[in-house]
């Protein structure tokens, strides 16, 4: 489906001596746009762009990307040089609903360049309207361009019928696919684009795979759905990793409150509760770990045994409290020195815990910047040193490696690739070693913890069979009473924890139902993300681009054999990037075969092409007439199909004649040495700004005049 | 017992073989990376791409961790510590220099200065215009820069003439 139409192009230069400009229409089929070679033919495509505000595709810089022509002084046809006071660009179109708007753009004068005003009306060719028509201003090239409602390419989407997608940032944001991103595929700009296929893809918006994410939006291809879709599990996943990480600290505080730690709690959720071991909160009690259920049976039975005895009086126990004394110091005594060896241990873990730390740093660092010279590598930049891709000394070509140190000590070296592996190894080994030590430390600490609240409580008890030994004889045993006030603390301590875990844990529980899903739906995505329909796209993508290939005479591979690439959707051979593999001439014949082939796709698929390719100079490198003429008798098919293509040339008539022979084509051709000419005073009615010659052939080859109004004459006057 | 015996039997009867595994290498012995950063040095801290090359050695000194990173910007800003670092020369960087030489990167001029050629220049331009790589080194060279004076370099070389 055709999704625009270009109906005429303006381009307009005011001077102190007048106006200069020219007007460009166009029909259905394919347009052939003939100007002399540096008569700014290239202006005309540019100006196209600049109309649009695609001239992100030209360059990153912010300003005019027009010729001087426009910007600075034009030169009339006597020679005679004028100073450019104001110049604008104007391009009408139409949309598959029918709508027609032209867009305005100043290329010099008083206006901001970054504003477009849109006309609701066939400003070009319908200069006078009965009533005028409604016009509004958008903006260019600013944040928001594409998203708020101000933004031009904002409205240029929405006329096209685009859903723009959001992709995937170098800085792993989202942004909208912007509208640059896809015109490569349907405008080749003469300077730069001819070098491959979306030469001119715009990097600035740092959009990652643009090419790729552009070539599945023009093809219209339910990827996008899946990558969303995709994403949002993902950011879900993230999420749920969040919560479980705040969760977990939650009940490590709790355990650590109560003297205890946990046991097969894991860093990431698990898909099943307790998967990796029993979950439980064990504390440490005398010299073991217990569980907690254990514990409390403990401490039940000691306040069991401690209430069912009566209270004895001092004078009754005397002799006992002495030698209860006399052990309770013993036992304290006993507690320090546990406590000492187990703070040693931690302290001399810790001095490796550092160590390990600072060798996981310098193991980053040297995996950065063993990355940084990977990407160096990548670069592949023609200028790098030959001695260390192809291992020969430059001077005395004698064999070497890539190492500084001195060759004949040394047996082979990694490579790079290697030595990434290497150091990454290294890096998960220390990792590891660093896991599990801090698990130790984190085990130590709880039993220090446990053992000096044993220690106070030992204290305190000491404190109170001293006390009950000077006490007077009737009265009631300090000590016994002290002992069963500590069991019954311990007892209401574990009971807190044991409520307040059980709450964590449920939460915990849940975390990990919600994992176990949002796993399994992410694995159940397709692995390459296409979908019936996508594939029988790009089949018949392969299979026009083959065509085509065969038909324009691609030589250094034999076309039958190209395929598209899964990964990237470029032509491949043998699973390398056929661009690389090219000659120039067959290279540019490859450009032509792809962009077609993909202008035809839409013409039986549902896809997001608008309908419209248009081509500067495509014959490049000397490509031979032969291969020109059989891209013409493809592009003619256009009409058909209300799609349009359109080409710019400077070949000489004589050249063209011959290959458009039988071509149903319109021949736009610009005689004069400018294509920007005088244009005559407003008083003459009759004459357009500088209207080229036109002439349509039929299908049977035949020239007829148009009855365009400014045809008597190239130049009105 | 037995056993053991039946191994040392098996072992002796056997034929070894020894194979050389490639050792690893850091990434600043790597001939492409140093002589990029010489690159770097020549445009960053060098006068029309030209440095001499006791400069060009502390400079690689410099380069080579972040404390000693640090420490060159430290002595550049006037600060001492006790603990300073004292400048090595590193062999691994004279044959960087050469094989830049090699490579047609640089030339040397009369005075034995080191100067950046046209094919440098072009390599150099790759490497500048790649801003994911060697990030640390431009800007650790780019703070650096062009005012280094001889006196600065002799402090840097010699930080015990204050004490």
């Amino acid at each position: 489906m055709v999704k625009l139409r270009f109906r005429a192009l303006q381009v307009s230069v005011q001077t102190p001596t007048g106006e200069f400009g020219a007007v460009v229409p166009f029909k259905p089929g394919l347009t052939v746009i003939r100007a002399e070679n540096s008569s700014g033919k290239s202006t005309l495509v540019q100006s196209l762009i600049y109309a649009l505000g695609l001239e992100a595709m030209l360059s990153a810089r912010h300003d005019v990307p027009l010729p001087h022509a426009m910007t600075q002084n034009i030169e009339d046809e006597d020679t005679s040089v004028h100073d450019v006071l104001s110049s604008e660009v104007r391009l009408e179109m139409e949309n598959h609903n029918g709508v027609i708007v032209t867009v305005v753009r100043q290329a010099k004068g008083e206006r901001n360049h970054k504003l477009i005003t849109l006309i609701h009306g066939p400003a070009i060719s319908e200069t006078t309207p009965a009533e005028p028509y409604p016009t509004e201003d958008k903006y260019v090239r600013d944040g928001g361009a594409a998203t708020s409602q101000a933004g031009f390419h904002h409205w240029l989407a929405s006329f096209l019928d685009w859903q723009l997608p959001e992709v995937a940032t170098f800085d792993g944001k989202t942004c909208p696919l912007y509208v640059e991103c896809m015109f490569p595929l349907f405008l080749v700009e003469q300077k730069k684009a001819w070098t491959g296929i979306q030469a001119r893809m715009p990097t600035q918006f740092r959009i990652r795979d643009a090419q790729k994410r552009a070539i599945e939006f023009t093809l219209g291809f339910t990827v996008f759905d899946l990558l969303a879709k995709s994403q949002r599990l993902r950011d879900e996943k993230s999420d749920i990793m969040r919560q479980w990480q705040i969760k977990t600290a939650e009940a490590s505080a709790i355990a650590r409150g109560v003297g205890g730690a946990l046991t097969g709690v894991t860093g990431d959720p698990m898909e099943k509760w307790g998967d990796k071991g029993l979950i439980e909160l064990r504390l440490f009690r005398g010299k073991e770990w217990v569980s907690l259920a254990d514990a409390m049976k403990q401490d039940e039975s000691e306040i069991g045994r401690l209430q069912a005895q009566d209270i004895p009086l001092v004078s009754a126990v005397a002799d006992d409290l002495s030698t209860q004394l006399r052990t309770a110091e013993n036992d304290l005594e006993t507690l320090h020195i546990a406590i000492t060896e187990i703070a040693q241990d931690a302290s001399g873990k810790r001095s490796q815990l550092v160590a390990i730390d600072a060798r996981l740093d310098d193991l980053a660092d040297s995996l950065a910047e063993h990355k940084s010279l990977q990407k160096m590598r990548r670069m592949g930049s023609k200028h790098a040193p030959k001695s260390v891709t192809d291992h020969r000394c430059p001077t005395c070509q004698q064999e070497m490696n890539e190492s500084l140190l001195p060759q004949d000590q040394l047996g082979a070296i990694m490579s790079l690739d290697e030595s990434i592996k290497y150091v990454e190894t290294q890096k998960n080994i220390y990792q590891a070693s660093r896991d599990n030590l801090h698990r130790v430390l984190v085990i130590a600490d709880a039993e220090l913890n446990a053992l000096r609240n044993r220690e106070t409580e030992q204290r305190s008890f000491i404190r109170s069979l001293r006390t009950s030994l000077v006490s007077e004889g009737h009265a009631p045993s300090r000590a016994a009473i002290e002992a069963l006030q500590s069991a019954q603390a311990r007892r209401e301590q574990a009971r807190r924890a044991e409520s307040s875990i059980e709450e964590v844990f449920s939460e915990l529980k849940a975390l990990c139902v919600q994992w176990a899903k949002v796993t399994k739906e992410l694995k159940l995505l397709p692995g390459d993300f296409f979908s019936q329909d996508d594939r029988a796209k790009l089949e018949e993508l392969q299979k026009l681009f083959r065509d085509h290939a065969t038909a324009f005479d691609v030589r250094s591979v034999p076309p039958s054999l190209i395929q598209l690439s899964h990964d990237n959707y470029k032509p491949e051979y043998q699973g390398l990037d056929l661009e690389f593999d090219l000659s120039a001439s067959d290279l540019i014949r490859t450009i032509w075969a792809y962009l077609h082939s993909m202008l035809e796709v839409s013409r039986t698929n549902k896809t997001n092409h608008p309908g419209i390719l248009v081509l500067d100079e495509p014959r490049q490198q000397e490509t031979k007439p032969e291969s020109f003429a059989h891209f013409f008798q493809r592009a003619q098919t256009a009409v058909d199909f209300g799609q349009q293509v359109i080409v710019a040339t400077s070949q000489k008539m004589v050249e063209l004649t011959p290959v458009l022979e039988g071509v149903r084509h319109k021949m736009i051709e610009f005689k004069t040495n400018h294509v920007l000419t005088r244009v005559a005073p407003s008083t003459d009615e009759s004459a357009d700004p500088a209207s080229p010659d036109e002439r349509m052939t039929t299908s049977n080859g035949v020239d007829t005049a148009t009855e365009s109004e400014g045809e008597e004459d190239d130049i009105p006057f | 017992m037995e056993t053991d015996l039946i191994d040392h039997l098996a072992i002796l009867g056997s034929k070894f073989t020894f194979q050389k595994r490639p050792i690893p290498i850091p990434h600043e012995l790597r001939a492409d990376y140093r002589m990029a950063a010489l690159l770097l040095m020549l445009h960053h801290c060098g006068w029309k791409g030209q440095a001499a090359l006791d400069k060009l050695h502390v400079l690689n000194w410099a380069l080579r961790t972040h404390s000693t990173r640090q420490a060159m910007l430290d002595r550049l800003a006037g600060n001492l510590h006790m603990r300073d670092i004292p400048v090595k020369f590193d062999p691994a960087f004279s044959r960087a220099i050469d094989l830049a030489r090699g490579e047609g990167y640089v030339e040397r001029t009369s005075t034995g200065a080191i100067v950046l050629s046209p094919i440098g220049t072009a390599w150099l331009a790759d490497i500048l215009a790649e801003s994911s790589c060697l990030v640390g080194e431009k800007a650790f060279l780019k703070s650096v820069g062009k005012s280094l004076t001889k006196d600065q370099l002799q402090s840097v070389l010699n930080p015990s003439t204050i004490w």
